[in-house]
């Protein structure tokens, strides 16, 4: 009888979910939605702007990307490899439970063992040897090789509750079992392609937020969601297509929050196999050897795009042009690394030298709902490739979650994808994006080309055993010069990037792109 | 020997009465003059088009948004704007149009051949076959045509000829329901069992005998499923899982227009839309017309 009546309650409470019993206090517009609710499954701003919300990572990152303590609040280095971190008491998870350093060491640890990431956390966590508990609020690490990026790098990965997680599914995490955080809200469900809905957690350590119920609505589509806006359905939107923001400045009642952000678009060009996707001959065969793997054939390519036209057509001026990994305002980027206007011609003579005088085939692959303009970006380097010289046989745009797994998968040849920046300096996106991929080592998590160039690894490796600051940033920057000279990938701009709301609420807008509920306040 | 005259070839009989019936209404005069102006567009749009919108090489994004009579960089004038591309939009509409009359067409016909087959054989074969066919059309008529659309592209991914199989699976139905109906009226009919006494086989039968007479209603749907595959085709482009971006059918155009309309850029999605709304309007008002003349209650 028992087990029918809770059988009873589960349905009631799963056809009650469908229908939303009460209106949340803030309703929030949002272009992505997360693959999963597990915090460790994606390393992608999708998911990380997720489980923000719920959980917390050792280090808070401000709006301009600087870190501060969160979970951890002081740290030492005993000695070049030894490191004492202190941990926050008084810290209560979800379900009641204290926060003590046998989670941190357990999530530190899960990190490596997550089924089927398309984006793991395992670079952040490849430098550390070991992991020790010294007390209940104490914890030592050991890393293998001096690494002063340390805390920059443990910071970011998410705390989850031991108790809870320990065993826990990627279903048990999504169903909310196992999502137990110490963040300020907790989980109430998540309906896939339609919303998610968070609820103030009343024993917060830090500040407590403004709204009691939060629910994100995920509106893909542009206009859908600015209309969400105008309609008053939402509160907030992220992701304001350019296209959209001179409207909604000029209507009543709206306020547009804008950001140059340090979101790099970019063209992959993939070497991994020796053939590459979509690139073909004259009569439609794949070309062996892999052009992409010839520097040559890269640079022309970056030769023949007119950054400044598509940020001026495409984007509405909501950009800045690009030709290295991260923007003038974080450290590491090379001062001498600017944007160079197309060059068609310059491009055919380096596709000769390469042995291609005729060009070859070509595909282009985009997402179409990642940021702004994805799809028409994708669409217009189709025409400055076909006037460069190449034939370009087709231009395929598919929607993010779809798109993002196959770009890991090695499906696409010559695919459109972007990286946000989240750390102070290009570090992070160094040794994600371009360093050799070594999935033991965690690094190249996101080299999803498979770059590779043993001088650019060293360059990089020194660069991150360099513990005094600014001298690291000058070695993070010979770094990028190395890459860009081989034109691992080609750069094409950092984003710029809008939220709207409506009056009556204040929205701090930052680099890292994220629509946290708890940057949301209401203004009195 | 007398000579049993069968009425097997109606075909001309019926061109002809249609075209009559459909020159008597000014209305559906207009319409037809219309549908035939559009056809011709269609066809010729590769001669008649001021660009080839398909040819990366023709379009360039540096003209993109412009507003209808906008003279582009190399002087051309673009009479009905350009999309976010800098497409020319009555050069994509003209081959836009080409592509949703193509698998209009095309889907509507092969949905035509499929339905009235079997709706033929039920109605001739009787018995089981009969209840059997006639229960999976009946379940078939059940779904929604767009959902049902939206599932076999979606197993069987994007592309034009997948477009026109998800269309004929969602339609054949409505033909082999109208070709049973009309065929059971027929069949106990003089002629088909003369032509039974003659040793006739059944497929003469069916297909030179009965598929004749049937004719009129299965014209009068068919009309109407070209132009409900157009706009079933142009809403499954418009939710961006018909056709590839680089070559737009007009609900694919109405769809990037969509993005930008409320930004005020209207010509990207209004003209197409009008286009589509006059070829699925002058259509239907054919067929409309069509099913006056060619129903036998009224003729008699």
């Amino acid at each position: 009888m028992m087990k029918f009546r809770a059988a009873l309650a589960g349905v009631l409470l799963a056809t009650t979910s469908l229908t939303p019993a009460f209106a949340a206090d803030l309703v929030i517009g949002r272009a992505t939605e997360p693959s999963a609710i597990d915090p460790h499954f994606s390393r992608t701003g999708n998911n990380q702007m997720t489980a923000d919300n719920i959980f917390e990572p050792l280090l808070l990152t401000d709006e301009n990307l600087q870190m501060h303590p969160g979970l951890a609040t002081e740290w030492e280095n005993l000695d070049e490899l030894n490191w004492e971190i202190r941990l926050r008491e008084g810290v209560k998870f979800h379900d009641g439970s204290d926060f003590t350093a046998d989670d941190v060491v357990f999530s530190l640890e899960r990190v490596n063992d997550i089924p089927n990431s398309p984006a793991p956390f395992t670079d952040m966590v490849s430098s550390i040897a070991s992991v020790e508990k010294v007390d209940d609020h104490t914890i030592r690490i050991t890393t293998h090789a001096p690494n002063p990026a340390l805390m920059e790098q443990l910071g970011r990965v998410f705390i989850v509750s031991k108790a809870a997680a320990e065993g826990a599914t990627i279903d048990d995490f999504n169903a909310g079992r196992a999502a137990v955080g110490t963040g300020p809200y907790k989980f109430v469900n998540w309906r896939p392609a339609e919303s998610l809905t968070v609820e103030r957690f009343d024993d917060y350590w830090g500040e407590a937020p403004d709204y009691e119920t939060v629910e994100f609505r995920f509106i893909s589509n542009d206009a859908a969601r600015t209309a969400a806006l105008l309609s008053g359905s939402v509160d907030l939107i992220d992701a304001v297509s350019p296209s959209d923001v001179a409207r909604l400045e000029g209507t009543q009642g709206l306020k547009v929050y804008g950001v140059d952000s340090g979101r790099l678009v970019y063209l992959a060009l993939s070497m991994r196999d020796d053939t590459a996707p979509g690139v073909v001959d004259a009569q439609g065969q794949p070309i062996e050897p892999n052009p992409f793997r010839d520097a040559n054939v890269r640079r022309a390519i970056s030769h023949m795009i007119d950054r400044q036209l598509i940020i001026d057509r495409i984007l509405s001026g909501a950009a800045v042009a690009s030709a290295q990994i991260v923007p003038e305002v974080l450290g590491g980027h090379v001062p001498e690394l600017q944007p160079q206007p197309a060059d068609p011609a310059r491009a055919r003579e380096l596709l000769a030298e390469a042995g291609f005088p005729d060009g070859f085939g070509i595909t282009l692959y985009s997402s179409n709902n990642r940021f702004p303009g994805d799809g028409d970006i994708a669409q217009a380097m189709g025409q400055m490739l076909a006037r460069g010289g190449l034939q370009v046989n087709g231009v395929v745009t598919q929607p993010y979650n779809v798109y993002a797994g196959a770009a890991t998968n090695g499906e696409y040849g010559a695919f459109v994808f972007s990286l946000g920046a989240s750390t102070p300096n290009a570090e992070a996106n160094l040794r994600a994006l371009l360093q050799t991929r070594d999935t033991d080592a965690g690094t190249g998590g996101f080299n999803r080309m498979r770059y590779s160039n043993p001088e650019f690894d060293a360059a990089l490796n020194e660069a991150v055993q360099e513990f005094d600051p600014d001298l690291r940033n000058e070695k993070l920057a010979e770094a990028t010069r190395i890459a860009m000279e081989d034109q691992a990938i080609v750069p094409l701009y950092f984003q710029r990037v809008y939220w709207a709301s409506k009056e009556g609420i204040d929205f701090t807008p930052n680099l890292a792109e994220r629509t946290v509920a708890t940057d949301v306040r209401a203004e009195n | 020997m007398a000579v049993l005259r069968l009425p097997t070839r109606m075909g001309e009989g019926i061109v002809a009465a249609s075209i009559n019936g459909i020159l008597r209404s000014t209305k559906a005069t207009i319409a037809l003059v219309v549908c035939v102006m559009l056809i011709g567009a269609a066809v010729f749009a590769p001669w008649i088009a001021p660009q080839n919108p398909y040819d990366l090489m023709q379009i360039d994004v540096f003209d993109s948004r412009l507003p209808p009579m906008s003279e582009g960089y190399t002087g051309m004038i673009y009479v009905l704007g350009t999309d976010g591309q800098g497409r020319d939009m009555l050069s994509a509409m003209l081959y836009g149009l080409r592509t949703s009359l193509g698998v209009g067409l095309i889907a509507g016909g092969l949905a035509l051949a499929i339905g009235a087959s079997l709706g033929l054989i039920a109605a001739y074969a009787g018995g089981r076959w009969d209840a059997f066919l006639m229960r999976f059309v009946d379940l078939m008529l059940g779904f929604p045509t767009i959902l049902v659309a939206l599932m076999i592209l979606a197993i069987f991914g994007q592309g034009v000829w997948k477009v026109i199989l998800a269309l004929v699976f969602v339609q054949w139905a409505y033909f082999a329901r109208a070709a049973r109906a009309a065929a059971l009226v027929e069949v106990n009919r003089d002629y088909v069992e003369a032509a039974r006494c003659l040793g006739l086989s059944h497929w003469r039968i069916l297909f030179g005998h009965l598929l004749p007479n049937c004719l009129p209603p299965l014209i009068v749907i068919g009309t109407i499923q070209v132009a409900s595959a157009i706009a079933a085709e142009a809403t499954l482009s418009f939710l961006g899982i018909g056709l590839p971006i680089t070559e737009p059918s007009l609900g694919l155009l109405i769809s990037n227009g969509y993005q930008v309309l409320l930004a005020g850029l209207y010509w990207i999605s209004v003209f197409p839309g009008l286009l589509l709304l006059l070829l699925v309007f002058s259509i239907n008002i054919v067929g409309d017309r069509l099913r006056e003349v060619l129903n036998p209650r009224l003729v008699k």
